[in-house]
């Protein structure tokens, strides 16, 4: 050992004591950090949730206004209807523990696909074809889309079948306004197929429940008012938000 | 003296570690920063991008009314009576274009087409008066194109006593096309609209509003909106 050395690095060496109470301090600061980052973690996974709950709100409300937007439309409003436009008697209110059915009929030129119809009128411009999309809930909690196209409604062929538009929905609700003295003035909202007659359906209320794919918070049952209804979900510790849209159905409108 | 310079080239050391320790942290951390201003930039870009969809919906849905407005505005003596074909006079058979005129997708046009057959909206299309309702935002103004698709003479239609005298029903097909902010956002609804002509009444023109144009022929003949497509 030099001479002096212990001068110059006076803090070598810690005693037991200094040691223990270093671990206890480190222990104490750790435990502080486990916690903040615990923290830090679950409020970015609810952030996350959320994140993904608005997205998948979003599509659904693009993917339900692309099918109804163009409902019912009628290229030759000149001629009498051979064909019934609007909502089919297949549109139901609760045909599942899930929700509504819904059930509309448009003329269009572009089949299912988005594709023109091949089949052409005198002019060589595409046939106008009648086309059927049915929205329901599967058992899966998938908000599912059929699509039928033909030349009317007895030759129509299923070109979509169930196609999944949105996975984890817990309730799909529709309410339909009826305008039945035909002002132009909507009277009341009522339930898919109990209106007097569909013709007079000026618009209609759609709300979907929709949660996070994951559970991000911890599980405390809530209920969740869909329109005329009340849907108690699970402590499951999934995000859910409801999302309504309201939609005119501007091919009736005077 | 040998005591100070080992105690100075510890501190020299400690300085050093300090510096090092700082850069890596600030490294981390604008490491962090950048990865979620990338993430919030996605995030503002998707929801711009959105809001010029709703735009250009906007601006074509406003050019459609501005089409029918336009449409309702013409004088009874403005279509030739009983003429099937090239009824309407110039400078109205410029806007008003004769069956088939239009491709069977306008929507896929280019602005160019669109300049040369459609009428700014923002403008009145016989004046070339600014619409002080029509102000729109958007990177292509605006424009509107009028098809008149179907006439019906109502040569042998018995109508009721009370009904006002008709010359024959005119079904236009109505286009309007809209951008948002970008020019890459485009929106084309149309509309089908039924316009009586009364060829023995007053002009009528200045009505723009379809309610109160279409009082005079309500119930008896189709008047007004009757069908309604967002086609892009």
């Amino acid at each position: 050992m030099l001479p002096g050395s212990t001068e110059i690095f006076p803090e070598r060496g810690m005693s037991l004591v200094e040691l223990l109470l270093a671990m206890l301090i480190g222990a104490i600061l750790l435990i502080g950090l486990v916690q903040i980052v615990a923290g830090a973690r679950s409020s970015f996974r609810l952030q996350e949730g959320m994140a993904e709950l608005q997205e998948n709100g979003r599509f659904a409300v693009d993917s339900l206004a692309n099918v109804l937007r163009q409902s019912p439309y009628t290229p030759e409003p000149w001629q009498n209807a051979t064909e019934q436009t609007g909502f089919t008697p297949e549109t139901r209110d609760a045909v599942s523990s899930k929700g509504d059915r819904l059930a509309i009929r448009t003329w269009s030129e572009l089949n299912c696909y988005g594709s023109a119809n091949p089949a052409t009128d005198a002019n060589g411009r595409p046939r106008f074809y009648l086309m059927e999309s049915i929205l329901s809930l599967s058992s899966s909690g998938n908000l599912a889309h059929t699509c039928r196209y033909g030349p009317g409604a007895s030759q129509f062929i299923t070109q979509v079948l169930n196609q999944g538009l949105l996975e984890n929905v817990d309730a799909f609700q529709a309410l339909y306004a009826e305008d039945e003295d035909m002002d132009g003035q909507s009277d009341h909202w009522v339930k898919g197929g109990l209106w007097l007659d569909q013709a007079r359906i000026s618009g209609l209320q759609i709300a979907v429940l929709v949660r996070t794919d994951q559970a991000v918070t911890d599980g405390i049952p809530k209920s969740y008012t869909l329109l005329d209804r009340v849907i108690n979900a699970p402590a499951d510790g999934r995000l859910r938000r409801v999302y309504t849209y309201s939609q005119a159905l501007r091919g009736r409108q005077g | 003296m040998r005591q100070a310079a080992c105690k100075s080239a510890a501190f020299r050391r400690q300085r050093g570690i300090t510096l090092l320790t700082g850069l890596v942290l600030l490294a981390a951390i604008s490491l962090l920063a950048l990865v979620a201003t990338s993430s919030m930039v996605l995030q503002l870009r998707m929801a711009g991008n959105f809001e010029d969809k709703q735009l250009a919906l906007q601006n074509s849905s406003l050019a459609v009314i501005q089409g029918e407005g336009f449409l309702y505005s013409i004088g009874h003596d403005g279509r030739a009576p009983e003429c099937q074909v090239g009824c309407f006079n110039l400078p109205l058979s410029a806007i008003i274009h004769p069956p088939l005129d239009v491709p069977a997708f306008p929507e896929y046009e280019d602005p160019n087409w669109w300049r040369s057959k459609a009428v700014d909206a923002a403008l009145d299309p016989l004046s070339g008066m600014r619409v002080e309702s029509a102000s729109a935002k958007g990177a292509d103004p605006p424009r509107f194109l009028i098809e008149e698709v179907y006439f019906d003479p109502l040569t042998g239609v018995s109508v009721a006593a009370d009904a006002p005298p008709v010359k024959g029903i005119g079904y236009y097909r109505v286009l309007g096309r809209g951008s948002g902010q970008g020019a890459a956002a485009v929106a084309v609804t149309e509309s089908i609209v039924a316009r009586p002509w009364q060829a023995d009444a007053l002009p009528g023109a200045g009505i723009r509003d379809a309610n109160e144009f279409c009082a005079g022929f309500r119930p008896w003949y189709d008047c007004g909106r009757m069908a309604w497509r967002q086609r892009r």
